[in-house]
């Protein structure tokens, strides 16, 4: 991963071009073609496998960060100082329901007389936080946390 | 295995699903009533899976369980879901035959697995299902071939939606 592409114009304005088709998009095609334009953008940034395989909501919440790098580049330290608060929150948050909710789904599995539609409600929950959007929504928070890491070094090297 | 699952009997809001683009409007379907054409060879086979009540709940564990983990809210079988939906609130729709549940899915199954559920879409996806299915003689060759304009041979390799 390059830091100094990351923070560079190019890359902001492509991510900016492409956030925008995704919020005009008037058709279907037409967001699935934007979509599919941010995840080659973001499969090119960056090295990680299963970048590209992130839920679309993920992925843009993804972009309009590293998109915030670049316009926020006269303070970037308070910006990663958000960045990172609003990542721990959600990172917190994600350890706090995930638990809960693996915790229901073990008890209800112990439950004889439990509705099965009720139950499907429940190990759905739960897989939500273990392997579906939630969990990837929480490795995209980690992933992130771990780039501002490396933006906030760069940063205060080049300030020295 | 692919099998048809109908949700519902088909309408004319399903004649968006039988629009032809341009190199298959001389072979395929025009309209509601020769999309069901393309539905044939897997009737004949009887591989379409009318939903009846009896069925639905086992539809419904099927969608939870296919549930790809780079989606949300059930995307690959419902249409334009609310956010947050819980199966409960599937099941409900299931029975109401509601906007968000497609008139056709195809589901995937292999040696008595599912592996695989979609929602048709468009035209594209049910010749593209039909085109697997009919290569991998799982429906009546010859009747898919005159649907879907020739079918490369048996030993060449084809690659499918599913």
């Amino acid at each position: 991963m390059n830091i100094k592409k990351l923070l560079s114009k190019p890359v902001y304005n492509r991510l900016t071009k492409t956030l925008l088709s995704i919020e005009m998009a008037k058709t279907p095609s037409a967001l699935n073609h934007a979509y599919d334009t941010l995840r080659e953008q973001l499969t090119s940034l960056f090295s990680l496998r299963y970048i590209g395989q992130y839920p679309n909501q993920v992925m843009v919440d993804f972009a309009e960060i590293i998109q915030g790098l670049y316009s926020e580049k006269d303070d970037l330290e308070g910006y990663l100082y958000h960045i990172r608060n609003y990542l721990y929150r959600g990172v917190r948050q994600y350890d706090k329901l995930s638990q809960q909710l693996i915790r229901q789904s073990q008890l209800a599995r112990k439950q004889t007389n439990i509705d099965p539609i009720e139950r499907l409600d429940i190990d759905y929950q739960a897989w939500t936080y273990t392997h579906g959007y939630y969990r990837q929504q929480y490795e995209m928070y980690r992933y992130l946390l771990n780039i501002s890491e490396q933006v906030l070094q760069y940063s205060r090297a080049r300030g020295q | 295995m692919i099998y048809l699952i109908r949700l519902r009997p088909f309408t004319i809001k399903d004649v968006a699903i039988a629009r032809l683009s341009r190199p298959f409007e001389q072979t395929v379907a025009k309209d509601a009533k020769q999309y069901r054409n393309l539905i044939r060879p897997f009737e004949q086979g009887n591989l379409v899976i009318d939903l009846d009540e009896d069925k639905e709940f086992w539809f419904l564990e099927q969608i939870v369980k296919t549930h790809p983990e780079h989606m949300r809210d059930f995307e690959h079988v419902l249409i334009e879901p609310k956010s947050g939906i819980l199966p409960s609130e599937v099941y409900q729709s299931i029975k109401r035959r509601d906007e968000t549940i497609p008139t056709l899915c195809a589901i995937t199954i292999i040696n008595g697995k599912v592996r695989n559920l979609q929602r048709i879409d468009d035209h594209r996806h049910l010749f593209k299902v039909l085109y697997h299915a009919a290569n991998r003689g799982w429906v009546d060759r010859d009747m898919s071939r005159k649907l879907l304009g020739a079918l490369p041979d048996e030993s060449q390799k084809v690659g499918g939606a599913l």
